[in-house]
């Protein structure tokens, strides 16, 4: 089963995301952090992280994936800043999400990246 | 009283006997108390209004700046050398090239100007003026005088700048909320989510809903504080009564899993508006409550300087130190805050308490977290 490693620091986001791609037939793993998604990372086969978080942000969490990236890697971010989203593109990333998107979206963005 | 008539071309004819008289020296020095006198007036005009002025005579390239102007680019108000160069050379370095041109231009067509722009003071300091500039010419429609009036709107900027951010960081801590709103009603609309699940995000559907409430309310009170900067009603107001009332209007839930500690003198009587400064001590101790607190401290003393001091404390993980020099800035919230909280309660506490001569502090503390809220004394 595919392993998504899920970072997304507000608690009720992560929830839903994760009940909704556990309820598509994906695996879940949850980090509120981007310290700890990095500590989780080697164990899942899609990262969906999100930019804005506390601490280390979505850019230093790529940073320090090291290029070209371990793993298919997909933004989120609520801030409609096209330059961000052509940084995180030019940086490797396999998909951009704007907040708010779709659930059902989100699961089809998935299962293409993953066939 | 002179009999004054106007002539066929308009101009005050003075009745002959003036003429007559020989009283040029006493003339000129009406005259000369007359300039004076619009001067002063110009200067004091200038002054309350912050708006410097010059004048540049192209005939003889002479400029002249006002006493306020050299006040605006701070320059030496005694020394009177100043020339366009001068000018130029106290325009911010990245604004030099557009002032220039539109002043060259203003030249070339015989037109006025205005713009916004930065100047650097000698002293190094940078201020944002806004520059209006005219033409005068002569018959042959050639420039021969260009004047300009500057008005410093740093401040006004400032506030621009700020404004800009709280609504920049006001939309995105919305779109929290919105977001998880959005995906919970697209969970929602399928057919094929099981029960249980449907239970989870329908919860977390009424808790997003209730925190855009929260939120906007919050966001409605701080504009009315705003709008009510002068008529908060101060009185003289029993300290301990407005904790105790502060206490017993949170949710008992809340108050329930903590133990609060209150030592405030009987009688201790502070300047305040009650309800504000009620307020104040339900955002502290509900962040208290709501940071992981279980013992809770609001203790009041009276300063050296007769101030009364009240530390609001908890025995919970403390202020994160990332956020502690931004804890009174809207939405600069510490990770740990959760969803609880709206992101203004110190910023909207910190601009109540100024309303009244109070202030508000973080004290940084080894372990807990601790606010100083200082309040002038009763009278």
């Amino acid at each position: 089963m595919t392993r998504v490693l899920v970072v997304e620091d507000e608690p009720d986001i992560r929830l839903l995301i994760t009940v909704n791609l556990e309820s598509a037939g994906f695996d879940v793993l949850e980090a509120a952090s981007g310290e700890e998604g990095l500590d989780l990372v080697a164990a899942a086969d899609m990262l969906l992280l999100d930019i804005r978080l506390p601490g280390i942000d979505g850019f230093e969490v790529m940073e320090r994936l090291g290029r070209p990236f371990p793993l298919p890697v997909i933004a989120m971010s609520a801030h409609s800043s096209e330059a961000a989203r052509d940084q995180a593109l030019a940086l490797g990333c396999a998909g951009w999400l704007q907040k708010p998107f779709s659930p059902r979206g989100l699961v089809a963005l998935l299962e293409d990246l993953r066939s | 009283m002179g009999v004054r008539a106007l002539g066929m071309d308009g101009a005050a004819v003075l009745p002959e006997r003036d003429n007559k008289v020989p009283e040029n020296s006493v003339r000129s020095r009406d005259l000369e108390a007359e300039v004076a006198r619009l001067t002063r007036r110009l200067a004091n005009v200038e002054r309350l209004a912050h708006v410097g002025s010059w004048l540049w005579d192209l005939t003889t390239n002479e400029v002249v700046w006002s006493d306020e102007l050299r006040q605006l680019f701070g320059t030496d108000p005694e020394v009177h050398d100043e020339t366009f160069e001068t000018f130029q050379s106290l325009i911010h370095p990245d604004d030099r090239e557009t002032i220039t041109t539109i002043v060259r231009r203003a030249l070339k067509t015989a037109s006025s100007y205005t713009i916004e722009h930065r100047l650097v003071r000698p002293n190094g300091a940078i201020r944002w003026v806004q520059a209006r500039g005219d033409v005068e010419v002569d018959e042959d429609g050639m420039v021969v005088v260009m004047h300009g009036i500057s008005v410093d709107i740093t401040e006004r900027r400032n506030l621009d700048l700020e404004l800009r951010r709280f609504v920049s960081d006001a939309a995105h801590e919305l779109r929290t909320p919105v977001t998880t709103v959005t995906y919970a009603i697209g969970m929602l609309a399928s057919d094929d989510l099981p029960d249980d699940q449907r239970k989870v995000v329908t919860a977390a559907l009424a808790r997003n809903g209730e925190r855009l409430k929260r939120l906007t309310e919050t966001l409605l009170d701080l504009s009315t504080i705003e709008a009510d900067a002068s008529t908060a009603l101060v009185e003289q107001v029993d300290l301990a009564d407005v904790v105790e009332r502060a206490i017993e209007s949170l949710p008992l839930h809340a108050t329930q899993r903590v133990a609060i500690d209150v030592g405030i003198p009987a009688g201790l009587r502070v300047q305040a508006a009650a309800d504000d400064l009620e307020r104040v001590f339900v955002n502290l101790v509900a962040n208290a409550i709501q940071h992981g607190g279980s013992q809770l401290s609001v203790i009041a003393t009276t300063a050296d300087d007769d101030r009364v001091v009240v530390e609001v404390r908890d025995d919970g993980p403390g202020v994160d130190p990332e956020v502690a020099e931004n804890l009174f800035v809207p939405f600069a919230r510490g990770r740990r805050a959760g969803l609880g909280g709206s992101g203004l309660g110190l910023s909207i506490s910190r601009r109540l308490l100024e309303r009244f001569g109070g202030s508000i502090d973080h004290q940084p503390e080894d372990d807990g977290a601790s606010f100083v809220v200082r309040l002038e004394p009763a009278s």
